[in-house]
């Protein structure tokens, strides 16, 4: 039995188009001097944690496939064809965010790609972050498109992280834009708020890894960094400063609640965009042991909605800080 | 006694069972025919061979040669070895839930492959090699826990399920000492899944499988002999202790060797044997018969993994987990029913 033709051309799209595409992309250059990038097939190599890739110099169909990824692709005025499956998240993210995945292709769940439905997705230029991508996923990745992924020192470092992903993506002059940006305005706000900065002690925490626990944001954390190393606020004496394992976070037993928040004034966490809290923070903040602190008697705990994973989303957090923190407090 | 009486079949039941072998050999093709075709690009079934025997679109060789085939041949042979691990073991304690899963084998070979992994390598030789140590390390400590008050009854299942216990506590400890993207790494791995399984593990797997098959069709009427007890398989020849080492070498071998490729996949070495049994109708353990039926569980789970919520895909393990789940409800209710 032949298959029929609708078969065979929704099988070209789903398959044989981006393998086209890929040796498009790879393909050596024959006029580098057009202004026309993908169109044209102009090419760029960019290095990645996996070595160097050959990727299009202005790509048109990004896949991001990493859980941070498409919000850092997203502040570069990019759009993406595929991402993972938000749904059991999707009460976290703004409208914004929600609006801007809505039309990308669905290629797996966190941590188990469906390479197919990502080849179905036909990118040009596939990007993650080594987090999630180990080298075994980046050579099949590599299969369906050239294949970026990007690492920086450690899981809060946005700011080279981004770097990387506006260098492959031929996204570098909006990444600097949005890097001034940040700069003026995280400034302006230490400098018009400085009385209140200097004046309280902070912690940012939130759920744990399990029943029972808690998490604080380490500086090498994404929030943790912008809080403690570009905000400059001074954390608590009893927060971990770091941890070898990479995490960004660490998750302790709610029982050392007291020990790691001694002495914090003002207590910052997550919620979500219609003011609500997650269960797992709730209950953090309902507990009794918690609510024997000074910043829950004192009602200084404060929810921010702003997932910090890029220079645009870390300035969002800055305006939220300001809005909902630095100001009442000012007053 | 001869070894002949205890494994021959009257006429009527060999006829049946020659049924059954075709219909379970169909069953097996049409899912691996399932699983070349069905995908998020799906495959017509002429476009398969064609690209199996080496034309057609290079795309569409890509997916059905390079990703899906892989796929369905490691878990097909994967889902044979764990059945014959689980049968080696289940004859050796004499206890259906005398499984390797339920014995802290499993969790053993995840506690090896896992040391390696945190001690920095995902080679498959490095694999391998952590898997099998582990698993043989937790057998022989099952066994000498035991060794002192025997290991009849259930004791063997309580120790086994202390030390998986034990074990999974170690292992979490592993995790969350290890540097976050290894144990991220080990996180995945440790569900079980055979999305993106690498075509690397072939050759040792299809190995895997082939010798220890071997080893034990020869050893298999002395197995039938054991299972008739310790003393009447004595007197005939036997001699236990020697085989019950080689068998449980054998069946932690074949366990460690999937656990290292594809991380953990539970109940299929606890309910293939039992359903093969079943469903054969035989006697002693049948192997060949549990191994196809392995396959089968695997390859249909595996099925069910990719395409069930697709394009979000399941871990297999997580399908097996749920579909051993059934299997242990039905074969409790069946003890009960036979109580009353």
């Amino acid at each position: 039995m032949r298959p029929s033709p609708r078969l065979r051309a929704a099988l070209a799209a789903a398959v044989i188009v981006p393998l086209v595409l890929t040796a498009t992309a790879c393909a050596p250059d024959a006029d580098s001097s057009s202004d026309d990038g993908a169109a044209s097939g102009d090419t760029v190599v960019v290095d990645s944690v996996y070595g160097e890739v050959t990727v299009p110099a202005a790509p048109e169909r990004v896949a991001a496939i990493s859980y941070d990824t498409p919000w850092q692709v997203m502040s570069l005025d990019l759009p993406v064809v595929a991402a993972i499956d938000y749904t059991q998240w999707i009460d976290g993210y703004t409208e914004d965010q929600q609006a801007y995945i809505a039309d990308a292709a669905k290629v797996g769940s966190y941590g188990e790609v469906n390479f197919e439905a990502l080849a179905g997705a036909a990118p040009d230029v596939i990007v993650g972050d080594a987090y999630e991508v180990d080298e075994a996923t980046f050579t099949r990745l590599s299969e369906i498109a050239p294949t970026v992924i990007v690492g920086g020192d450690e899981r809060g470092d946005w700011q080279s992280i981004t770097e990387d992903l506006a260098t492959a993506l031929g996204a570098h002059d909006t990444w600097e834009e949005a890097k001034a940006s940040y700069e003026a305005r995280r400034d302006e706000v230490k400098e018009q708020y400085a009385d209140v900065i200097a004046a309280n002690t902070w912690a940012n925490f939130s759920l744990g890894n399990e029943v029972g626990q808690f998490s604080i944001q380490l500086p090498s954390g994404s929030t943790g960094n912008l809080v403690v190393n570009e905000m400059g606020l001074t954390y608590g004496d009893g927060i971990p400063q770091d941890t070898d394992d990479g995490a960004g976070y660490v998750s302790l037993p709610l029982e050392q609640i007291g020990t790691v928040l001694d002495g914090v004034t003002v207590g910052l966490t997550y919620e979500n965009p219609d003011g609500s809290k997650m269960p797992g923070i709730q209950d953090v903040i309902d507990s009794s042991l918690f609510q024997q602190l000074e910043i829950a008697k004192t009602d200084r705990v404060y929810g921010l909605v702003s997932n910090v994973t890029d220079y645009r989303t870390a300035e969002e957090w800055i305006d939220e800080l300001v809005a909902k923190v630095l100001e009442p407090l000012s007053q | 006694m001869s070894t002949a009486s205890v494994v021959a079949v009257p006429f009527a039941t060999g006829r049946r069972r020659r049924i059954i072998w075709i219909s379970s050999a169909l069953v097996l093709v049409g899912l691996a025919i399932a699983g070349l075709s069905l995908g998020d690009a799906a495959i017509p079934v002429p476009d398969v061979f064609a690209a199996l025997f080496g034309r057609g679109e290079s795309g569409t060789r890509l997916v059905v040669v390079g990703w899906r085939l892989p796929r369905v041949v490691l878990g097909a042979a994967i889902g044979a070895m764990l059945a014959l691990s689980g049968a080696l073991f289940q004859v050796i304690t004499r206890n259906p839930l005398g499984s390797p899963d339920i014995l802290g084998f499993s969790a053993g070979a995840y506690t090896g492959a896992l040391l390696v992994i945190v001690g920095g390598s995902v080679s498959t030789a490095a694999l391998t090699a952590g898997a099998v140590g582990g698993g043989i390390a937790a057998a022989a400590l099952v066994f000498v826990l035991v060794a002192r008050r025997g290991a009849g009854g259930t004791r063997l299942i309580i120790v086994g399920i202390a030390l998986t216990a034990m074990l999974g506590a170690v292992n979490t400890m592993i995790e969350l000492a290890a540097d976050d993207v290894v144990a991220h790494t080990a996180a995945i791995w440790g569900a079980g899944s055979l999305n993106g399984i690498d075509g690397r593990w072939i050759p040792l797997i299809l190995g895997a499988l082939a010798l220890g098959g071997l080893a034990i069709a020869v050893m298999a009427p002395a197995l039938a002999l054991y299972e008739l007890g310790e003393d009447r398989a004595t007197s005939l020849g036997v001699r236990p202790v020697r085989l019950r080492i080689s068998a449980m070498l054998i069946g932690v071998v074949l366990l460690a060797v999937t656990i290292a490729a594809a991380g953990p996949i539970a109940f299929v070495a606890l309910a293939a044997p039992q359903i093969a049994r079943r469903v054969w109708r035989s006697g002693p353990m049948p192997f060949a018969a549990s191994a196809m039926t392995g396959a089968v569980l695997l390859l249909f789970s595996d099925l069910l993994a990719a395409r069930l919520f697709a394009p979000t895909m399941l871990p297999t393990g997580l399908v097996t987990i749920g579909i051993g789940g059934l299997y242990l409800a039905w074969m409790l209710s069946g003890a009960n029913r036979r109580r009353r």
